[in-house]
């Protein structure tokens, strides 16, 4: 491949990223690397403190933290932004290039898991078809909303949200395994029911969609919070299914894992166009996420609905905890 | 459920599932294959990278317009109108934000 083809960053509009690029291009001797914490652009040299990071460690760490998120974001629903946007960013790296690994870790968890979960008859393509009108529609106009809102206010208003879904699980840890009573005709004349294989019931679990509105208007606020804070939001469609519309928690997440990659491909295109992603961080942790996806698609069979519950409750109260430490330190840092 | 439907379900979930299968592989070894090369050279080589970054990033309309397929071929309009909604707002943010995204 001839040299001119290879480039130290990869970002399409690169004559656009004058700043990043005189960062970058200050520091090649280690010594004069920025100290840990401080946003670094990608290129530079990593440091901890007191511990060089080469960069094959760097991406083992990138690696394993995909990996964990894809395995994470395969069993419970969400895309992996969790451990992505955190790890990132103690890695030193600046908090835009974050949330850009993070759209690509959602759509790499999304892909990677749906294409089990699609196979194996779980997720609920009606469902997700229908929803995502209402997701696609809801983070565009979070994303158009985003300049006028303040940060701080929107990570405090989805951490609450995220606390009231956890207590939601808490208070009803078993309430939609079966839940009986009329499915909502909407739902009935989109014939949104199906049944998958439960593998560690041992047995098919059929289901009605209940409550259709309450979850369309859900999955369009979950749609807002995808825009405005550019996530996956699975942690927000996952309980719109499993507690407001009575899907069984694995039929939730699976059909969640599906929808996640397109509501996070509505605002993929600013992040590119910003130079947000960055080949530095997005296919190291792009190949772990897609390797991790593939092992809790495995792994989910083994898992009784009971556990993917708990396991998405420790998400949750984990997102949510992270939320308020975002917003504090937007307010107050 | 309506008789039939269960067929007409299969038939969409094997194209969208295999599609999302190879589509992954396919994303996978590219990037794996540019992680490969930048471990070795120290510089990610453009077109691998990118190859391999863009069909993980095509995917998700890719399932959307496969599903607009496979709900035409049954006759199932509302379904296909569905699709084309969100596939509407994913490609018109996109291109939206790809302008005035900068």
């Amino acid at each position: 491949m001839p040299a001119a083809d290879d480039v130290e960053t990869l970002a399409p509009q690169d004559a656009q990223q004058a700043p990043l690029r005189a960062d970058r291009a200050v520091p090649h001797r280690e010594s004069d690397a920025p100290p840990f914490g401080e946003p670094r652009a990608p290129g530079a040299p990593y440091i901890l403190p007191g511990v060089h990071l080469p960069p094959l460690l760097l991406n083992a760490v990138l690696l394993a933290g995909g990996v964990l998120a894809g395995t994470l974001g395969a069993l419970v629903g969400v895309g992996g932004g969790v451990i992505v946007v955190p790890l990132v960013t103690l890695l030193g790296f600046d908090v835009r290039f974050a949330f850009g690994a993070s759209a690509v870790s959602v759509i790499a968890t999304s892909s990677g898991a749906a294409a089990a979960y699609v196979r194996d008859r779980v997720t609920n393509l009606r469902a997700a078809i229908f929803l995502e009108m209402f997701t696609t529609t809801g983070a565009l106009v979070g994303a158009l909303l985003q300049p006028l809102l303040s940060g701080a206010i929107l990570s405090f208003a989805f951490a609450g949200v995220l606390g009231a879904s956890a207590l939601g699980l808490l208070v009803r840890p078993e309430a939609t395994e079966r839940r009986e009573g009329r499915p909502s005709p909407g739902a009935q004349a989109l014939r949104l029911s199906a049944e998958f294989e439960d593998p560690a019931l041992g047995r098919k679990v059929r289901y009605d969609v209940h409550q259709l509105a309450l979850g369309s208007f859900l999955m369009f606020i979950a749609g807002n919070v995808s825009g405005l804070l550019g996530i996956g939001s699975g942690a927000l469609k996952v309980p719109a299914m499993d507690l407001a519309m009575g899907m069984p928690i694995k039929a939730s997440s699976a059909t969640s894992d599906f929808m996640i990659g397109v509501t996070a491909a509505v605002t993929v295109g600013i992040y590119l166009a910003r130079g947000e992603i960055t080949p530095e961080l997005t296919v190291p942790i792009g190949v772990g996420v897609l390797a991790g996806s593939w092992l809790g698609t495995r792994l989910i069979g083994r898992l009784r609905g009971r556990w993917v519950r708990r396991i998405f409750m420790g998400v949750l109260l984990a997102i949510a905890a992270q939320m308020v430490w975002h917003a504090l330190r937007r307010t107050y840092g | 459920m309506p008789s039939g439907a269960p067929t007409a379900e299969a038939r969409l979930a094997s194209a969208i599932g295999h599609v999302l299968r190879w589509g992954t592989i396919a994303a996978g070894v590219l990037l794996l294959a540019a992680l490969a090369t930048a471990l070795v050279s120290h510089r990610y080589p453009l077109v691998l990278t990118w190859a391999g970054l863009g069909a993980l990033m095509l995917l998700p309309p890719l399932r959307i317009v496969l599903a607009a397929v496979v709900f035409g071929r049954q006759r199932d309009w509302k379904f296909v109108w569905f699709s084309l909604v969100a596939l509407g707002v994913l490609v018109a943010s996109n291109v939206a934000g790809w302008i005035w995204g900068k």
